[in-house]
Parts: C-alpha cells; structure tokens; sequence
C-alpha cells in the first residue's frame, strides 16, 4: 500500500527525479578502453606477473592475455606517471598507490569506487580521521580475499580492533563467533554521517530487533538517540558483548537507577519490598508500552499482584 | 525449503562448473557432533549453537567460469537445526548476487527448554549496466520465535513470554559514479508482523539520498559532499508513527603545506504523531589536520550540537584531538581523545547536564616473526552531576600474533578492564581479566594441531570465572581426504548465584575432501 500514501507518493517522485537527473550528468569515462588496453599492454610488455596477480580479482586487466574476464581497468587506472614512465622505465617516474598519501589515495580509488564508504573516508569518518587510508584495509595485488581486504578473515576489523574481538568473549554476547553476523552486519562501510559508521536513528538494532524498534504509543525516551535525553539502545546495552545478560551494561537495577530514582514510597510502603524486586518485575514494558505510560507489564493485575490493583492502593494509571 | 534451495546452488554452481568448464576449489566436510552438557544452559552463550548430530559443510567453495563469473559457496553446518550459509555469484564489473540463510537459538531457562529462534534469509543484487551506473536490490527476512524469561531472575515465578514474529525488507537503489564523482539513491521498506498481536505490526520506509563532488578544476584541493533521508515508521492500525529528515553535508579542503580542513554539518528534524515526541538535531564539526607525510599527523576537531524538541534544549559542545606517529619503520603509536559536555540550556531532562569523555592509547609494533605486538590503554568517563551518576570505564589490553620460526601461528592477549557505575541508590563496580590464546601448529607427518583457550574472570560485584579450552587436529590422508576432529571444553561458574553454573565437553570429527574442478 505504500503507493496509496502521499508522503510515500512525494517521496518516490523525488527519488525518480533525482535519479534522472544524475544519470544525464554522468555520461562520459576517463580513458577510452583502447586506450586502457593499448597501454597496459605496453607495461605488461615489461611487468607480466602482474597481470598474474590481478587475475580474477575485480582488477583484472583489460590488457591483460587473459582478457575476457575483464574490466574496464589498466595498469594507467591507478597508477599515475604512466606516460613519464614509457619513456623514462625507472622506479622513480612512475606511482605506487600504498606510497602516497590517504587523500591521494583515496582519489586514485574514487576513480571507480565513489561510495558513500569512500566519501566519508575523507569527511568524517573515524578511520579518515585516525590516519587511515585505502591500503590500511586494501590490497589489490595478489589478494583473492573478498572486498580484497588484507586478510581472508570474516571479520577482518578484529585484526585491528582487537579490544573488540575481546567484548565478544565476554559472557553475553552478539553471536559473531557463531557466524550468524559479520562486523558489517551493524557497521556497514557504505553507511554514512552516523558515529562510528552506525546507520543512524537506531535503526542498525531495529534490522534485526524489530519488536523493540518502535514507534510505541508509550515511548521510553531513552531507546531514541535522537531525543534530548536519549542515547538509544547502547545506552543500557553493550552491543559487542558484556559481563552481564542481555548486554547489560550493569546488571539488575542499578541499571534504571543510572537515570531513576526510587521512588520513596516503593521503599517503605510494603516494608523494603521494593527492595526485594527487580524494577523490571513490574516495568517489564522497558522499551516502549502499547499500554500504559509507567512500562508496566499489562498483565501486571492478574499475573503478579492482584491485590495491588483490586485492594484499592493503586490504580493502574496510564 | 530454504535448504533445499541451497542444496540445488551447489549443484547447479557444480553444473554449471561442467557444462562451462573452469577452476574451481573448496573443502567438502561431513561430521558429526557430540554434545554432553550439564547446568543451566542459559548461562553459556558460546554453546548456544550446539546441536548433536550429523552436519554437512562445503567451506570457502569458489568457482571461477572461463567467462570470468565467480561465484562462493561457504555453507557451513547444514543440519535439522542449525546452518550458516552463505553464496554470491559475481562477474566483476557487470553484476554480483549473494544470498545468506542462517539460524542463531538462544536459551532462556536451566534445561534448555524455554528458547528463541531468530532465522534469517537475505539476497543482494547489483548490476552495472555501464561503467557509471549500479543497480541495486535486495531483500531480507528475519522470523523470530520462541519463549523468552523475565529480563532477571524474578523473585515470584512468572510464566515465560511467548514470542512470534516477522520482519520482511527489501530495499533498491541506483549509483552514478563519474570522473570521482558520485551519487546514488535508495529506498528501503520494512514490514513488522507480530503474530501474537496485529495491532503491533509496523511499516517503516527510508529514502536516501547521496553525493559526493569533487569541484571542477580543484579536485585535488576541494571535496563536496552531501545527502538527504526521509524516514518514517508507523503502525499498520491508526497510522500512529514516527517521521524524521535528514540533510547533511561536508566539505574537505586540501590546503597547501600538508594541511587539510574538513567541516560538515547535519540538521534532523523527527517528530511522532505525539505530542511529546519532536525534535531539532543541528550538528556543527570541523577539524583541522596537518601531516608529516609517513612520519607523523595531528588531528584537533571540535563539534557543537543543538538538541532541541518542543521543551527542552540541550547544547553540546565537543572537543577531539588524535595523532599518529612512526617513530620508526615498525612502530606506530597513536591516541586519540574526545570530551563532550552537554548542558541542558532551557526545559530540563531526566539526566541532567553530562560530560563526557574518553580516550586510547596504542603502540604497535609489526615485525615478521612477530606480526604483531599492541599495547592499548583506553578509558570512559561519564558524569551526571544534577542525578548523582558518574561511570568510570578502563581497559588495558595487549594482544600478539606471532609465527614461531615456520614451525606455528600463535596469537594471544590479556585484558584487563575495570569498571565503576555510581548512582545515588547504589554502586556496581567490576573487574574483568580475559585471557585467551590459540596456537596452530604447521603441518607435521601429515598432521597438523591446534590448541587454544579463553579463560576470564570477573570479580568484585560479579564473581564469576568461565573458561573454554579449545583442542583441534588434522590429519591428511591421500587422495585429499582428511580427518578433523575438534574437542572444546566450555566451564562456566557464578558463584554469587547457586543455579549458574555450566559445563560441556564438545566433541567434533569430521571427514573432509579438499575438492577442486
């Protein structure tokens, strides 16, 4: 039904415009595949084995014996000084990419590679940020590892980030050591703006926990990180893995009482039975209510304590 | 079904390996695995995947068409209960198509018998019909059911909660790269069905917009970048919801003397049909780096925030600072620290003013028998003076991976981390060591070894200490069979509450045939 909805209809129709638009503005190429071909020929006259090494891996060269599996890519796609280099053969005149620096780079791959993960390298993205360039993660020559990262490895940032590899050991944790998700289950490189390459507006939990992604008619404000008091879901839960169930940053109650205080009269009306109870044994709702405004768990009347509600105490107040 | 349609890959990826011709290569892996466990199941995460019995694998199973199609194969466990798998077929520079299924169970009681099963099947596909444009689709499906317990131990006996639902995606989106040039867009739609109670179910779509311009004649000097998103989710009965723009944009300048600037900003609007529930985010960022080219570099940032819905207004302002240096071909040392403070400037909010910081340290060393050495030190702190709440977080770590003179690989580390969560009711405070460690020996006499463990311990608020030792080996018969057999170990104890407690002896063989076409 969501061509039915007019929000949905604007929204389509500035997509479709846009994607128009952008497809008349990109319309011719670098070097003509001639071009690519007849040069790389000319540098595989000398550097043969490097055609081996790119053989079957998306740099596969056009000019290259074995041509037919290839792209449109040659030895001048990448490496500058190519035409000094003809005539002058020594080491000095032409480029290696891992020598220059992140930002020439990140050029030299943004000829073809111009994702979001490529934009946001040089912007704002952590690893940009910390010094890091394309070669940090990448290595084109004799790599037949997916995405041609440096090691084969699933989970290749735990070579790095080894403090991570050590939160997914901890007693609960995301199942990356099952194989049921991969570091870019939740950090995708493409994705942009958000700290720490997230996807923003919770909306990396919510792709698989959808039943706390709300919207609810009884928000908790703090599963929202874009509200003022929010941080959103890593404001309880420790996403990697955590000493406590359920990712828990702490366990029990001194998680709520981060934010919350205890109220007086759960203190003292019931003689420290407030004490006794785990918050959650009654605001079991802790991520959204569709019921009532205190999280309490609708079946609270029947289930826990009937006599708090039918007593005449309390009125279960949404 | 869907293992079915995953059985039918591989034949028709062997098919089509016959009638094209081309190389191939992977391990095929048929196994059996016994399990003896005893104590609460719920408490070990690690064996949560376990299952007795028979499995199939084909591992890292890839296949090169003489047309130059490549396609991966890695399903890994394939059996009643369990299974990884993973398939894509790509011809590089014209179009790629992978498609995952896996199933992940997780234990919520002592025996085992109130549980959740979260299954997943996802496909992906793009094409390029010309150098500039990519097309892409693609499509998710997660289906979660079971029983799941209270949240903690509840001191009445509360019956578990039934659970049962659906999330179905599928997204599509176009890219034009030029000449460093960019853009691209994409939809994304998702529907959330609660098969226990429709009036949960949900519609949530976004649409995204992005791109990425080097100036004209300045490409080099000046980079452009920018987007756009429009998000909304809303209940499916009463069209209660949440809506949310989003433009954002950044600027890199490449100054002269190895000086570059980047700025970028982000405005979000979100609002729910609420009245509670609307606001402004303006973020404001630049930072300033200058490099010494391989030697060196700084980076000093600073970021403002405005946070502001209908009551409330919270400002931030953030300060970063990170640098790198190599001292010497080998070694690298880094840091990095951020402090944000947040003062709520108007209205009031539960958590009241906040600061924030953090901070890292590493030295890092790469050699060749020694690949790698690191030390980190890095740390959190957070204060909410107006509630009383202040967190202290600290972690030092050092990890190595080494090959020992041809003969093993090793890699291991210790972690050391403490942690302080003050409050005015009450304080938790931990302390955790981890150890872990695996050794693989190179192949000897036809057999190859492999030992390792996790061993870590969690002390003052926690007292608990769980270990698993890992033994693995290999043995090469001809005709490139092999015998692997696997032999883990899991203990797990908490000693502040009695029905924590867990062991298993895992025990894995498998007859495995490298094959290759």
């Amino acid at each position: 039904m969501i061509f039915g909805n007019r929000s949905h209809k604007g929204s389509l129709t500035l997509f479709f415009l846009l994607v128009l638009g952008a497809y008349s503005a990109f319309s011719s190429q670098d070097y003509s595949k001639k071009e690519i071909i007849e040069n790389t020929q000319s540098c595989l006259e000398c550097h043969d084995e490097m055609a081996q090494s790119l053989a079957g891996s998306p740099h596969h060269l056009s000019g290259a014996a074995d041509a037919k599996n290839a792209t449109d890519i040659g030895c001048i796609s990448c490496h500058d000084g190519w035409k000094d280099h003809l005539d002058d053969p020594s080491v000095e005149t032409i480029s290696r990419v891992s020598d220059r620096d992140k930002i020439t780079q990140a050029e030299i791959c943004a000829r073809c590679h111009v994702t979001v993960h490529q934009s946001t390298m040089v912007t704002s993205d952590v690893h940009g940020r910390a010094g890091l360039a394309c070669t940090s993660c990448h290595m084109v020559h004799g790599n037949a590892n997916p995405r041609l990262t440096l090691t084969g490895e699933e989970n290749f940032c735990v070579t790095c980030h080894t403090e991570v590899k050590t939160q997914f050991k901890l007693r609960s944790a995301h199942p990356l050591g099952a194989g049921n998700i991969k570091c870019i289950s939740c950090h995708p490189v493409s994705g942009i703006s958000a700290p720490h390459m997230m996807a923003g507006l919770n909306w990396t939990c919510q792709e698989c926990h959808g039943d706390v992604a709300g919207p609810f008619p009884f928000e908790h404000p703090v599963t929202y990180s874009h509200l003022v008091e929010g941080g959103g879901c890593v404001e309880c839960h420790q996403p990697h893995g955590s000493s406590n169930d359920r990712l828990l940053k702490q366990p029990g109650d001194g998680l709520c009482l981060q934010c919350h205080g205890v109220p007086p009269k759960h203190r003292t009306q019931h003689s420290g039975l407030g004490m006794k109870m785990a918050c959650v044994d009654c605001h079991s709702e802790i991520h959204g209510s569709y019921d009532n405004g205190k999280f309490l768990d609708p079946l609270l009347g029947t289930k826990l304590f009937p006599d708090c509600f039918q007593s005449g105490c309390h009125i279960f107040n949404r | 079904m869907i293992k079915q349609i995953f059985v039918s890959a591989i034949w028709a990826a062997l098919l089509g390996g016959s009638l094209w011709a081309g190389d191939g290569a992977g391990t095929i892996k048929l196994g059996y695995i016994y399990l003896d466990e005893t104590g609460n199941q719920s408490v070990n995460h690690g064996t949560f995947n376990e299952y007795e019995g028979a499995a199939l694998s084909l591992d890292k199973f890839s296949y090169t068409f003489n047309n130059g199609m490549q396609s991966r194969l890695d399903l890994k466990r394939i059996s009643l209960n369990n299974r990884d798998l993973r398939g894509s077929l790509t011809k590089h520079g014209l179009f790629g198509l992978e498609i995952t299924n896996n199933q992940y169970r997780r234990f919520y009681d002592f025996n085992g018998n109130t549980f959740t099963r979260r299954a997943q099947t996802g496909a992906a596909l793009w094409v390029k019909p010309n150098k500039c444009v990519t097309v892409s689709a693609g499509g998710n499906g997660i289906g979660y059911r079971g029983e799941t317990a209270d949240l903690f131990d509840p001191v009445l006996p509360t019956a578990p909660t039934k659970v049962d639902y659906d999330q179905v995606s599928y997204n599509g989106g176009i890219r034009f790269n030029k000449n460093g040039r960019m853009f691209q867009a994409r939809y994304e739609h998702a529907d959330f069905s609660d098969n226990y109670n429709s009036a949960r179910d949900q519609s949530r779509f976004a649409v995204k917009l992005d791109g990425y311009f080097p100036v004209p004649n300045y490409e080099n000097r000046l980079i452009l970048s920018g987007g756009f998103r429009r998000f909304e989710s809303e209940f499916k009965a009463g069209g209660f919801g949440i809506r949310s723009n989003m433009v954002w944009g950044a600027a890199l300048a490449n100054l002269p003397y190895n000086l570059s600037v980047k700025y970028s900003f982000l405005f979000d609007r979100t609002a729910s049909d609420s009245d509670y529930v609307a606001t402004d985010n303006i973020i404001n960022a630049g930072y300033v780096t200058y490099t010494w080219p391989a030697r060196a570099a700084i980076t000093v940032g600073y970021q403002h925030n405005i946070n502001d819905d209908y009551f409330d207004e919270v400002k931030a302002n953030s300060y970063y600072v990170s640098g790198w240096w190599k001292p010497a071909s080998r070694l690298e040392l880094r840091g990095e620290h951020g402090m944000r403070s947040e003062e709520v400037k108007a209205g009031s909010r539960l958590t009241g003013d906040q600061d924030f910081g953090r901070f890292r340290l590493t030295v890092k060393y790469r050699g060749e028998e020694i690949k790698f050495a690191k030390i980190s030190y890095e740390g959190t702190r957070r204060e909410n003076d107006q509630i009383g709440s202040d967190i202290n977080f600290d972690r030092l770590g050092l990890d190595l991976s080494a090959d020992l003179k041809g003969y093993a690989d090793l890699s291991g580390g210790y972690s050391y981390s403490t942690g302080e969560y003050k409050n005015r009711e009450e304080n938790f405070e931990f302390r955790d060591h981890m150890i872990y460690c695996d050794l693989t020996a190179r192949e000897y006499y036809k057999f190859t070894a492999g030992l390792g463990g996790t061993y870590y311990r969690s002390q003052r608020d926690l007292d608990v200490e769980s270990f698993v030792l890992r033994f693995s080996g290999k043995y090469n018969l001809d005709s490139g069979y092999y015998v692997e057999a696997r032999y883990n170990i899991h203990n797990f104890d908490d000693f502040l509450v009695r029905d924590r407690y867990y062991t298993a002896n895992i025990v894995e063989i498998n007859i495995s045939k490298d094959i290759s076409l």
